[in-house]
């Protein structure tokens, strides 16, 4: 808390703040279980359509590059590993915005069901959720600007 | 077809396809399947909306003699099966996409309903409104057969008890006499 007021009132500390703004760029990690409606929505939301590069926002080919992980779908007992993986090679800071009732709760899938190791949020802490089966693509990108939103807040606790 | 697709192409000549989103309002296709909502004056409390809900979106919870309906939307598939099982059109499904939140338990629709308790054993086991409902259409479409006081009698007593009375016939007949038409016994 007293690092975010010191930010406030050294200038110098403003014009780093101001300086390490950036483009975010996104990684999208589906998280074994679900039918791709909401990877082809998230396909939909970065392409000409919805067109979200007009904002900086872009679709990063590595979890090294990225600043905001989207996750899509029910984690499954395999997918768990990895999806820890992904989480942990993104650097700080970083935001995670769960897509669709899927990731948020397990939807027709549950969470006692067989392969399912619970809801993605009792591994990996999700700052974002945006509801929908499949979510529009304007959602999308509504929770985008959210998680943008603390990503800025994030940096300037730093 | 071809035509069509050809039409559809020399569009994007003129205009770009992408569209100007946080300006412009967003497009929403027929038949859109959005968040459910309920009604809250038409809504009887039947729970045939949970009834059918295949992800058990819709749950219903009985506290302090009131029944609440809610439906979460983190866990909804948006399928139109509880506009399709209302009895009455109180559940509708917006034309709206869900909004992103901090919280997950944030996007929801409740209704709240009074219940009737049980003569015998004084537990509540049916909404007002429901069985207000289905006194109403019983006398619509059984009028000779039975008269007002025994659909009323029906739905002043709980299916288990009833079960146990039914079972009796003199009980059931002595019962009528005592609650419904008030003579000493």
């Amino acid at each position: 808390m007293s690092s975010s007021k010191a930010t406030s009132k050294c200038f110098l500390c403003s014009l780093a703040k101001w300086a390490r703004k950036k483009s975010v760029w996104l990684y999208h990690a589906p998280a074994g279980g679900l039918c791709n409606g909401c990877d082809i929505e998230i396909a939909a939301a970065i392409t000409p359509r919805y067109d979200v590069e007009r904002f900086g926002i872009l679709l990063a080919p590595s979890p090294r590059h990225a600043d905001v992980i989207l996750i899509a779908g029910q984690m499954t007992k395999h997918s768990r590993e990895r999806l820890l993986r992904v989480y942990q090679q993104v650097p700080e800071p970083k935001a995670v915005v769960a897509i669709g009732s899927c990731a948020i709760s397990g939807n027709v899938f549950t969470t006692d069901n067989y392969p399912v190791a619970g809801t993605v949020d009792q591994i990996i802490p999700v700052d974002v959720y945006v509801p929908g089966c499949p979510p529009k693509p304007e959602a999308i990108i509504l929770g985008v600007i959210k998680a943008i939103e603390k990503l800025e807040k994030r940096t300037a606790g730093t | 077809m071809k035509a069509s697709i050809i039409k559809e192409a020399l569009k994007y000549f003129k205009n770009p396809v992408t569209e100007a989103f946080p300006a412009a309002k967003p497009y929403f296709p027929k038949k859109f399947r959005g968040p459910p909502v309920y009604d809250t004056e038409k809504c009887i409390g039947c729970t045939s909306c949970a009834h059918v809900c295949p992800s058990d979106a819709i749950t219903v919870t009985e506290e302090n003699g009131k029944r609440t309906l809610e439906v979460w939307y983190g866990k909804c598939t948006f399928c139109a099966r509880c506009e399709e099982a209302c009895p009455v059109d109180a559940i509708h499904l917006m034309e709206e996409y869900g909004v992103p939140s901090e919280d997950k338990y944030a996007f929801k629709s409740s209704v709240t309903h009074e219940m009737i308790k049980c003569k015998l054993c004084g537990k509540p086991f049916i909404t007002e409104r429901h069985a207000k409902w289905i006194a109403e259409k019983m006398l619509e479409k059984m009028k000779g057969i039975v008269d007002s006081e025994e659909i009323s009698f029906f739905l002043s007593i709980c299916r288990e008890c009833r079960h146990k009375v039914e079972n009796i016939p003199e009980f059931r007949k002595f019962l009528i006499r005592v609650l419904i038409k008030g003579e000493k016994p």
